[in-house]
């Protein structure tokens, strides 16, 4: 025993030493936090003047491209410093932190998971070259990599509780504000793995926190406030909040490559989480470049009215608000006298026009100056009711339509909770204003945000019917009304909701960049859909997609313009290319020529306006090409061009052309499909389409806009193979489904769990839960808009 | 440097203590005082992880999976709840009780017991309170000292800089984590698969009539099609490549040899013959391009070697108790 003992004492003194003498002990003591390394120098010589703005003195990309290229990227995307991450058990203390996240897009390293009980992974995965560490019972791994690395991105956290989460994930160290309730409720103190007495009901807590920390000081009217714990802490609060955005942002710097190579491009951002009675009304804020506010302006700044004694004054949550003269300058241009009954993004559109564009409030930085762009999500969850209206609000004024327009330049038409591009319900054979069968993609069943999450009360009533969503749930129809109110000359001529289009995924894992569309997806909210198939509400979310841009080169301020300018895109998932043009007069043998260099010079790509028209001119032309997503391989089906015009009267119409490929069946996908291999029967469908294509009823005096969507040959959605992997069901085998779930639960306990674990397996497209075992994965281009040379005024609508 | 930020405050305070450099050498020198006889604990405790917790994570365990855990995995469990209890009671050892936070919970805890909590201070309640053992039942309380003992042994080393020959090594043996991805620039002949459907095969017919009529390459170049794609492309990565052409492209590409045309590679315009004009293959980053990265990264494994080391060698200090498993 004591040689024992000695042996392993000099062993282990030994290996101490050794670690002593890997390290100094500096008479200054801490080490210095790391700096961003130096960039290399001026510009090279052998780029012609780019036609961004250069914010930040950086060398030029190798691979440069003046006709531009695609780079994928993301827009949305949560770590473990998101509180209602952390309420499920993804853990920052565990390395789910944007520095890894940055890692992860990259496939530079893997991420960690917490395991469906809320336990962190048993084994971590210390790097992409080991195997995934496997779940135990059943299920993916919960030590994911990237599957196809990403070009740029940004970690996209809620800004309102970062002094929270300061405090609660020991920025300050071991204080007693970390022990306070909304701590508690963060760290999962409700809920321990492996000790609760009651472990569903402690999961339920532990999730249901969500609308504890979110309703009472993110939606209200008026005077709404950060949480209690900061409120009685204002100072130590504010010192939390800048220890975590610090962190955000020099994560975001690291991940930079400021070298020739442009690796890699991050965006430093956070999300503003305004939530009116648990609708969505979040918006994305991404800065430009390192100058960024010192302070996140979010959803505390859009109440109406300042609370000036948070400890004392109390929230107005369902009140109405007349806004005074004393409210006038903040909320500009909501005019004075204006009743309201939800919280106003002007407020907060102004407050980091002030701080970030004017200068006001800006941190120091390499670049040149401080500039943002907002990004609305969600609008399928985002109101339209009574109390609450929907996200995209009427403009009050004139100046407030060119508020719209300027603030939001894009908007997420697609992310993890279900497509926003448009509605058609099978069940009902109607869409909400809308006949498009293809929209019947990806749709959820709840109208809120606390249904669509799983927590909070949720629609249980089964289907409801397209027409009692508001027209503006979708981002289709909130584009006709954009070019109705053009139309109508209500303000000046205005379009408001002149947004062009990214995708994104929201997923509250940091797993960014990842869209697997099959049995490896492990859910995006930590333990509330570890089994994604176990509820109605976490079957319909899938993996989301990337926001793409066509940009110069692989730098901040090549992106950020684009993203400007709206010449970007989204998939659901795959990275599948498309670019759009257009012109008056395109030759119609254009796909056979270099149809890029033709695009840019006789016309616009996606995002622009049409050039004024002459008189001239006939119909305009439109080039579109698509090439598929060369990883995953599957071929591409047929570009749609859609078309969205408002007639004499103020009529909204719209109508889908197939203008390359072909036109399949949006009903019966499945029919295309080799149901034991999930992919397409035949050698059908192409690796690359291209179309020039002339709008066959043009009538000039008619404002319209004009969007692509590329759609591929069809695949099983992610929902069928989990299924048949983990739970042993064949959602595609309709008659045998259920038979199989109703054996498994009358089978072992552990077919019992799994029959648990895949309760919603056997939905389709006529259960009440709407999911498409057969979707076809695709592409939505930002529109390009139509304004006739001479206003017309059409009735208002 | 996430580490730095939260342990500054609190860290500052502990490197200050004498008490502390002097426990912190004699850790570090442990094993000469440990068969000296002298050791941190004094005393071998005594810790038992009690029976209801293991019951409570097998319990758990079936209710998630639906069945046992195998060996592997139950070894697994247990040895997180030993690593915990042993990291617990080095906290304790430490005189961490005294953290503000512990203190204040410690006094929350008393005053369902105490007579008269109002009348107590808080300093009093949290002393009732580890009188009366209710310290050891508390989560909060254990996953607090449990967290920050790890932290403090992480501490030590993360404070710390490398010694340069240490960075050096580090950097030499994880040579491909800094390298610079190989480079290349092209000339192509484009072959637009929109003017021919068959472009494959015409892309192979152009090659052989380079061949056959030993066309120079700017002879050749005038054989393509017109596409968006350029006929130059400027030195750059797989990566770059694959945003402007597409990933087979850019994959096939990184292959070829330079000196003559290619068999026809596949894009996202049609197919090509690409001829190599300089290849700069993968090279090592210096060292002083990356050395910050190569710290951190050497700060962060040592830290998380000694945790372990510190771990194996605190287990010796305690008479751990499993039961139904050996100690």
């Amino acid at each position: 025993m004591v040689s024992s003992r000695v042996c392993l004492a000099v062993r282990l003194a030994s290996t101490a030493a050794s670690l002593l003498a890997a390290i100094s002990f500096p008479n200054a003591g801490l080490a210095q936090a790391a700096k961003p390394a130096a960039s290399g120098g001026k510009p090279a010589d052998n780029r012609a003047k780019p036609p961004f703005e250069i914010t930040e003195d950086r060398p030029r990309c190798r691979n440069y491209d003046p006709k531009r290229q695609a780079l994928f990227g993301t827009t949305h995307l949560h770590t473990g410093l998101s509180f209602d991450a952390s309420i499920r058990f993804v853990d920052y203390a565990n390395g789910n932190d944007p520095k890894t996240a940055y890692l992860f897009a990259q496939r530079l390293s893997p991420i960690n998971l917490p395991e469906p009980s809320g336990a962190q992974p048993l084994k971590p995965r210390r790097s992409c070259k080991d195997l995934p560490t496997p779940t135990p019972g059943n299920g993916p791994s919960r030590t994911p990599c990237n599957d196809e690395a990403l070009d740029w991105g940004a970690v996209t956290d809620h800004s309102e509780h970062f002094g929270v989460m300061g405090f609660c994930k020991n920025f300050l160290g071991d204080i007693p504000e970390s022990l306070s309730m909304e701590c508690r409720m963060i760290n999962g103190f409700f809920y321990e793995p492996g000790h609760a007495i009651n472990p569903p009901f402690g999961k339920s807590l532990a999730s249901n926190a969500f609308t504890q920390l979110t309703v009472p000081g993110l939606g209200p009217v008026s005077k709404n406030t950060n949480l209690p714990v900061c409120n009685n802490n204002p100072e130590l609060c504010a010192k939390a909040e800048m220890a975590v955005w610090d962190e955000i942002r020099h994560a975001a710097e690291q991940a930079y490559d400021r070298s020739e190579d442009c690796k890699f491009t991050s965006f430093v951002a956070y999300e503003n989480t305004s939530t009116p009675l648990l609708n969505n009304w979040h918006r994305n804020v991404i800065f430009r470049n390192d100058r960024v506010v010192k302070k996140p302006v979010n959803a505390l700044d859009m109440a109406v009215r300042v609370n000036t004694n948070p400890t004392k004054e109390p929230i107005d949550s369902v009140a109405s608000v007349v806004i005074g003269k004393e409210d006038a300058a903040r909320v500009w241009p909501v005019p004075e006298g204006t009743v309201v009954t939800y919280p106003l993004p002007q407020p907060f559109w102004n407050k980091l026009e002030e701080d970030c564009t004017n200068g006001k409030n800006v941190t120091d930085g390499r670049a040149r100056r401080c500039d943002f762009i907002t990004i609305p999500h969600n609008s399928n969850l985002g109101g339209g009711g009574d109390i609450i209206p929907p996200m995209f609000l009427n403009p009050f004024n004139t100046a407030d339509a060119k508020r719209h327009l300027q603030m939001e330049p894009l908007v997420e038409i697609y992310q993890d909770k279900g497509s926003s591009e448009c509605r058609y319900d099978p069940r009902f054979l109607a869409g909400t204003n809308t006949i498009d069968e293809y929209c019947a993609f990806e749709i959820l069943d709840s109208k809120s945000l606390g249904s669509a999450s799983g927590v909070g009360s949720g629609s249980s009533g089964g289907p409801e019917a397209p027409d009692t969503w508001g027209d503006r749930a979708y981002v289709r129809n909130v584009w006709k009304d954009g070019i109705q109110y053009a139309a109508s000359g209500k303000f000046d001529g205005v379009n408001p909701f002149k947004m062009g289009v990214v995708s994104a995924e929201d997923s509250h894992t940091g797993v960014m960049g990842w869209h697997p569309e099959n049995e490896q997806w492990p859910g995006h909210l930590g333990i509330d859909d570890a089994y994604p198939m176990a509820e109605a509400s976490t079957i319909q979310n899938s993996s989301g997609g990337p926001s793409v841009v066509w940009a110069e080169e692989n730098t901040r301020d090549s992106i950020f313009e684009a993203l400007k300018r709206k010449e970007t895109y989204g998939t659901s998932g795959p990275h599948i290319k498309v670019r759009l043009f257009g012109g008056w007069n395109y030759p119609a043998d254009a796909c056979g020529k270099d149809f890029v260099g033709i695009g840019y010079a006789g016309g616009v790509p996606m995002g622009g306006d049409l050039p004024k028209r002459t008189g001239k001119e006939g119909s305009p032309t439109f080039i579109t090409w698509a090439t598929w997503d060369d990883f995953l391989k599957t071929k591409l089906q047929q570009i749609q061009i859609i078309k969205g015009w408002v007639d004499a009267n103020g009529g909204e119409h719209e109508r889908v052309y197939t203008v390359a490929g072909w036109a399949g069946s949006p009903f019966n996908p499945q029919s295309e499909l080799d149901s034991k291999t999930c992919k397409p029967k035949e050698d059908v469908g192409e690796k690359q389409l291209c179309s020039v294509w002339r709008d066959p009823q043009f009538d000039p005096k008619q404002h319209a806009f004009y969007y692509v969507r590329v759609l591929e040959e069809p695949v099983c959605r992610y929902s069928t193979l989990w299924c048949r992997k983990w739970i042993g069901v064949d959602p595609l085998n309709t008659s045998q489904c259920n038979t199989q779930l109703a054996a498994l639960r009358s089978g072992s306990k552990e077919d019992k769990i799994k029959a648990d674990q895949g309760a919603m397996c056997c939905s389709s497209q006529t259960t009440s839960t709407f999911v498409q075992p057969v979707i076809q994965e695709r592409a939505w281009t930002s529109p390009i808009w139509y304004e006739p040379a001479t206003r017309t005024t059409v009735a208002k609508k | 440097m996430k580490a730095l930020r939260w342990l500054r405050a609190p860290a500052l305070r502990w490197l200050k203590a004498p008490a502390f450099q002097m426990a912190a050498l004699g850790a570090l020198l442990f094993g000469i005082t440990h068969v000296a006889g002298s050791t941190l604990v004094p005393h071998k405790k005594r810790v038992e992880i009690p029976a209801h917790r293991l019951e409570a994570m097998l319990r758990d365990f079936k209710a998630d999976v639906g069945r046992p855990p195998t060996r592997r995995e139950w070894d697994q469990m247990v040895d997180m709840q030993v690593d915990d209890e042993v990291l617990y009671q080095y906290a304790i050892a430490l005189g961490m009780r005294e953290n503000t936070a512990v203190q204040r919970r410690l006094a929350q805890i008393a005053e369902f017991v105490d007579a008269n909590p109002h009348e107590s201070t808080q300093a009093g309640k949290a002393r009732a309170a580890v009188e009366l053992g209710l310290d050891e039942g508390d989560l909060i309380v254990r996953r607090i000292l449990v967290d920050s003992a790890k932290r403090l042994i992480k501490g030590v080393v993360l404070m710390q800089k490398p010694r340069p020959q240490v960075v050096e090594e580090f950097y030499a043996a994880h040579s491909d984590e800094f390298t610079r991805p190989a480079r290349i620039r092209i000339s192509q002949i484009a072959v637009n698969g929109f003017l021919h459907p068959q472009s494959e095969e015409y892309a192979r017919r152009l090659l052989e009539r380079i061949r056959s009529e030993k066309l120079d390459p700017e002879a050749a170049l005038r054989l393509a099609d017109e596409t968006p794609a350029p006929v130059h492309l400027d030195l750059q990565t797989e990566q770059g490549l694959r945003s402007q052409m597409g990933g087979d492209f850019a994959a096939a590409v990184m292959t070829l040899q330079p000196g003559s045309w290619s068999e026809p590679i596949p894009s996202d315009y049609g197919y090509h013959l690409v001829w190599v004009d300089e290849y700069e293959p993968a090279q090592v980053l210096p060292l002083a391009a990356v050395r910050e990265q190569v710290e951190s990264q050497v700060l962060q494994k040592l830290a998380d070697d000694w945790l372990r080391l510190r771990l194996r060698e605190l287990r010796t200090e305690f008479d751990i108790v499993v039961p139904g498993r050996e100690s």
